[in-house]
């Protein structure tokens, strides 16, 4: 069984680039550019991991990962070179993307997750 | 006659005595010898005239007598009534004639007597009916009656009596005597008839069948203005009638009605004719002659006539109609006015002469014509409006419109056209009025080119504003309302008082025109000059109903007139003090601060005072024929011999800068103000000079532009640090905004095999990685800009609402960190002369202030709104924010000033935007009672004139 990982950001570019390099097997990303709908959408699904943007025009990532069901882990994606935030992201992920790294990282849950079943 | 009292006879004898003394001179006065037969001739008169007063009131011893008398004075009275009387004649037994009155007309036509005849056929012809016993007999002085018979023509009997009345002298001789005659002869002596016909209004005379005039009434001779001797026996023959037809040819007697009625025996009615007969004037009559069978007629028969055919003609006097229609048609063709009369069409049926010479047609071609012929196509629908009024029952119309000539031009015409209802016909009137329309117009432009270069005020007869221009009032800085009935309070009395004021009435009264130069105070202690003419305006009565007054504006020339006065004044003074006592001159020269030369016409000095001394730093106590020029520094000679040949040539107040050489070698800034004054005797005049040392003002000045200088290297400084404090600032925001599409690039290449399959989607990713690098492109373009140093500015021409982009995106990241939506809304391009860079400061700054005042509310947004009003551009940077406090907004611009928490913000920011702004000709400003805050940034547009 694989892990659902909801990711949200407002370029849409990025949100189709994110799954496009991630999205394989065992692994579902579901990528939102609108965060109302992005914060639904997990109340829903409750997915396994939120990355979230830190700018994004209507929000913050703090703001949305505030808002969110407790238990499930966010981490935050941002260009920002020293980013301060007062919400315990589980990690920051630095854009642009270092590939490798974000893939171990997902993949750390994946193996979480199939070691717990 | 009543009898005459014995008490005013006695009166009469005492003046005539009293006046045969005066004429035999016993008692005339000895001064007045100057007595002359014309005198004595009239004392004459008076004498005789009291005498037969005397005479006439004596009263007669016997009562006979003064029946008789009474007798003559009722007789008498017939006589000069000639009314309705029983008087037929009067025989004068000493003249030996007959003197007939009307109703002997009666007694000669009974007698088959002509009515002109002599006494002595009167006696004749009544031998067998003992008329001639009763005519000897009453010649004798007897009173007595005769009864004649007589028929009608009808065969009725009539009576006919007679009764002689005896005629007596003062003296009691019989002079005459009197024939009363009654007769019920004819109906002209039945009573009723009789009173008709003497007293209708109507004139009436009775022509026998010789055509001669037997019967006339009081209003024939009325009308004819003759006398009953000058009508009587009269025929229409008679060329004394001097008849006249109506266009004032000769009406010949054949053609009178009355002969014509007796000719034909046919009515002849309502035929005019003019008769001057013995009147001055022309009387007008219109008459109806109808012939009836009567008395036969003694005399001969016109040709033809039955000799007992009579015609009664009856005329009425229509002189005043006639003059009346004479007047009108006079006027009708004389009038200046065009007049015509129209049918119900408004077709002419007459119009007068004006009416053709205004259209320049002939009458004919114009006489059938339609109105609406002659009008102007464009005025023809409001033309036609207007008659249909006078279809639909108004009494009459007025307007005006243009109609055409003959000549193809058009002529404006002020028209009243009335209906006459009973006939329904039109009548109008028309008055040309080109030429005062064309005054009009001019008069109009000339009113509004004066109302565009002067101010114009109307003044009631008080000399109150009644209105005036807004142009007037915007010039004093006062609302109309302050104006209104205002009168010479608006002008400074303290400089023209009481003797403007008389003069300016003085003016008023005699109706003349006033001219003056007034000072009226405007707001901040300073007044305007205005050079006034005011002149009296007339009513159409030609009475002055007001005045109008117009205003020059003069003030820069008044003002340079009075410095000029007051300078001349100056010198003025001191050179007349000068000339009055040698003491005070010699004061003036040795104390004033100021140096006093007087210069020959080679520039020369002539004398100079210690104070130029000083000036010039000398101690040389006679510089007497030095040249001026020596102690001018080089330079400044040339403009100093322009300078003086000026004021020579002018002989006006003149001032100039130049400099001097101080003995010490420093240079002494001077400024000289200078006079020419001729000699009276022709030998050379003098310049009289005043110079004054402005060294230290110089200095003064050199120093404040050496701060000033100073000062803007310190703003360029402070702005550069700033530029760095915010680039810092935004350095943060910037490293998101360049990674973001950073990360789509490197992210996009990293996978970029996975599309090699599928080429379309290979293409849309390529797309996207150029995409992005062009925004990080745009990003680093604007950093570069907005980094750029700022020592020295670069201007030139840019597209600002392109800067504002950039400003936009420059400030895009901090926009989504707070979460602010930042909005251009521009739909317009306008270039501007600006350094770039500076510019971009401006409005990221302002664009960054605005993001941080949106902190933490509930809406945020930021809008960048830019309109243009043709010469300059409008920025406002509105923000969702409650505004400023008024406490803050008072010193945001001042430098170091800052709401934000220490290390947040360098408190320059405002300061700066302003300086830069202001160093672009541009203006900001907070607007305050905006719903939001909003600065507005104004601009002007780059033009290539400017």
């Amino acid at each position: 069984m694989g892990i659902r990982v909801v990711f949200v950001d407002d370029e849409p570019d990025i949100c189709e680039l994110v799954v496009d390099m991630f999205g394989e097997k065992d692994i579902l990303i579901e990528s939102f550019t609108d965060s109302e709908q992005a914060i639904k959408h997990i109340h829903e699904v409750m997915p396994d991991l939120v990355i979230v943007d830190f700018r994004m025009p209507e929000t913050t990532g703090e703001r949305l990962a505030a808002r969110l069901p407790a238990g499930i882990p966010v981490a935050c994606a941002s260009g920002d070179l020293n980013l301060e935030s007062k919400y315990p992201f589980v990690k920051i992920l630095k854009k642009p993307f270092e590939m490798e790294y974000i893939r171990e990282f997902i993949g750390s849950y994946l193996a979480a997750k199939k070691g717990n079943s | 006659m009543a009898a005459i009292s014995k008490k005013y006879q006695d009166r009469i004898d005492t003046i005539l005595t009293k006046i045969d003394t005066l004429r035999d001179g016993n008692e005339l006065n000895p001064h007045s010898d100057v007595a002359t037969a014309v005198d004595r001739s009239k004392w004459e008169e008076v004498r005789n005239e009291l005498l037969s007063l005397k005479t006439s009131m004596t009263v007669p011893d016997q009562t006979e007598k003064t029946s008789q008398y009474i007798l003559h004075d009722v007789a008498k009275s017939h006589l000069e009534k000639s009314g309705y009387n029983l008087v037929a004649c009067y025989v004068d037994l000493e003249k030996n004639t007959l003197v007939k009155k009307k109703p002997f007309l009666s007694l000669s036509n009974h007698l088959h007597l002509s009515s002109n005849c002599t006494l002595q056929e009167f006696y004749e012809c009544g031998e067998s009916s003992g008329l001639k016993d009763f005519l000897q007999s009453a010649a004798n002085g007897k009173k007595q009656v005769l009864s004649l018979p007589s028929k009608s023509l009808n065969g009725e009997k009539l009576s006919f009596t007679l009764t002689s009345v005896p005629d007596y002298s003062l003296d009691d001789r019989l002079v005459g005597f009197y024939l009363l005659c009654e007769d019920t002869e004819s109906i002209f002596h039945d009573d009723s008839y009789r009173v008709v016909m003497e007293n209708m209004n109507d004139g009436l005379v009775v022509h026998e069948a010789s055509g001669r005039i037997v019967r006339f009434n009081n209003s024939a001779l009325r009308i004819l203005d003759l006398s009953e001797d000058q009508l009587l026996g009269k025929t229409s023959m008679d060329p004394q009638w001097g008849a006249i037809s109506e266009d004032g040819s000769d009406f010949p007697g054949e053609r009178h009605p009355a002969v014509v009625a007796l000719k034909t025996g046919m009515q002849v009615a309502n035929v005019l004719m003019g008769v001057k007969a013995y009147a001055k004037k022309v009387r007008w009559i219109q008459i109806t002659a109808t012939p009836f069978v009567g008395q036969k007629c003694a005399a001969a028969p016109l040709e033809g006539v039955p000799q007992n055919l009579n015609v009664i003609v009856t005329f009425t006097d229509v002189t005043d109609l006639i003059e009346a229609k004479e007047l009108l048609n006079r006027h009708f063709s004389v009038s200046p006015d065009m007049i015509f009369v129209g049918n119900s069409n408004l077709e002419f049926s007459s119009i007068n002469p004006s009416f053709a010479k205004v259209l320049k047609f002939k009458e004919d071609e114009i006489i059938g014509s339609e109105f609406l012929k002659f009008v102007h196509p464009i005025e023809y629908t409001q033309t036609r409006k207007e008659l249909k009024k006078l279809d639909e029952g108004t009494a009459a119309v007025e307007f005006s419109n243009r109609v055409s000539t003959s000549e193809g031009d058009w002529r404006e015409v002020s028209w009243l056209l009335k209906k006459d209802k009973r006939n329904d016909q039109v009548f109008g009137i028309g008055r040309d009025v080109t030429e005062s329309r064309k005054l009009e117009y001019g008069f109009r432009q000339l009113v509004l080119a004066l109302e565009e270069s002067a101010f114009v005020v109307s003044l009631d007869l008080k000399g109150r504003v009644i209105s005036c221009k807004d142009n007037f009032t915007e010039l004093l800085g006062l609302s109309p309302y302050d104006i209104q009935g205002e009168s010479m309070e608006l002008v400074r009395m303290d400089i023209h008082g009481e003797q403007a004021y008389k003069s300016f009435w003085e003016h008023m009264r005699g109706q003349k025109v006033w001219s003056s130069d007034l000072s009226f105070p405007v707001k901040a202690n300073s007044v305007v000059w205005l050079r006034t003419v005011v002149a009296p305006i007339y009513n159409k009565d030609r009475v002055v109903e007001s005045y109008l007054a117009i205003h020059f504006d003069i003030t820069s020339e008044k003002k340079v007139e009075i410095e000029n006065i007051s300078l001349k004044i100056g010198i003025e003074q001191a050179l007349k003090q000068a000339q009055e006592s040698q003491l005070a001159l010699q004061t003036v020269h040795e104390n004033a601060p100021i140096g006093i030369l007087e210069i020959n016409t080679e520039l020369r000095l002539i004398s100079v005072n210690p104070g130029m001394l000083n000036l010039l730093g000398t101690n040389k106590r006679d510089l007497s024929f030095a040249s001026l020029l020596d102690f001018v520094v080089e330079e400044d000679r040339s403009s100093a011999r322009e300078f003086f040949s000026q004021v020579k040539s002018d002989l006006s107040m003149r001032r100039c800068s130049l400099r001097f050489q101080h003995n010490s070698g420093e240079i002494v800034n001077g400024v000289v103000v200078s006079k020419f004054v001729p000699a009276a005797d022709k030998s050379e005049g003098r310049f009289y000079s005043v110079v004054e040392n402005v060294t230290a003002l110089v200095e003064a000045e050199k120093v404040l532009t050496q701060t000033r200088e100073i000062l803007d290297l310190e703003r360029l400084k402070s702005v550069r640090n700033a530029k760095l404090a915010s680039l810092g600032e935004m350095s943060a925001g910037i490293a998101h905004e360049i990674n973001n599409p950073l990360t789509i690039i490197t992210g996009n290449i990293s996978i970029i095999e996975k599309f090699i399959s599928d080429p379309e989607k290979l293409r849309s990713k390529l797309k996207v990685i150029d995409d992005s690098a062009a925004r990080i492109a745009r990003i680093v373009k604007g950093l570069k800009n907005f980094s750029r140093s700022s020592d020295t500015t670069e201007k030139n021409v840019f597209d600002l609402p392109g800067i504002l982009r950039e400003c936009v995106i420059l400030t895009e990241s901090k926009a989504r960190l707070e979460s602010t939506s930042v909005s251009l809304i521009c739909d317009l391009t306008a270039d501007v002369y600006c350094d770039e860079g500076e510019m971009e400061q401006v409005f990221v700054n302002l664009i960054s202030n605005a993001i941080d005042a949106t902190r933490g509310l509930e809406k945020r947004w930021v809008k960048v709104i830019v309109t243009s009003n043709g010469s300059q551009i409008i920025v406002q940077v509105q923000d969702s924010g409650q505004g400023i406090p008024e406490a803050v907004a008072a010193k945001i611009f001042q430098p170091f000033f800052t709401t934000k928490p220490v290390g947040k913000g360098t408190g320059l920011g405002l300061s700066i935007v302003k300086g830069i702004l202001a160093d672009h000709n541009a203006t900001i400003e907070l607007l305050a009672n905006h719903p939001c805050t909003c600065f507005e940034v104004v601009i002007p547009i780059y033009s290539r004139a400017s």
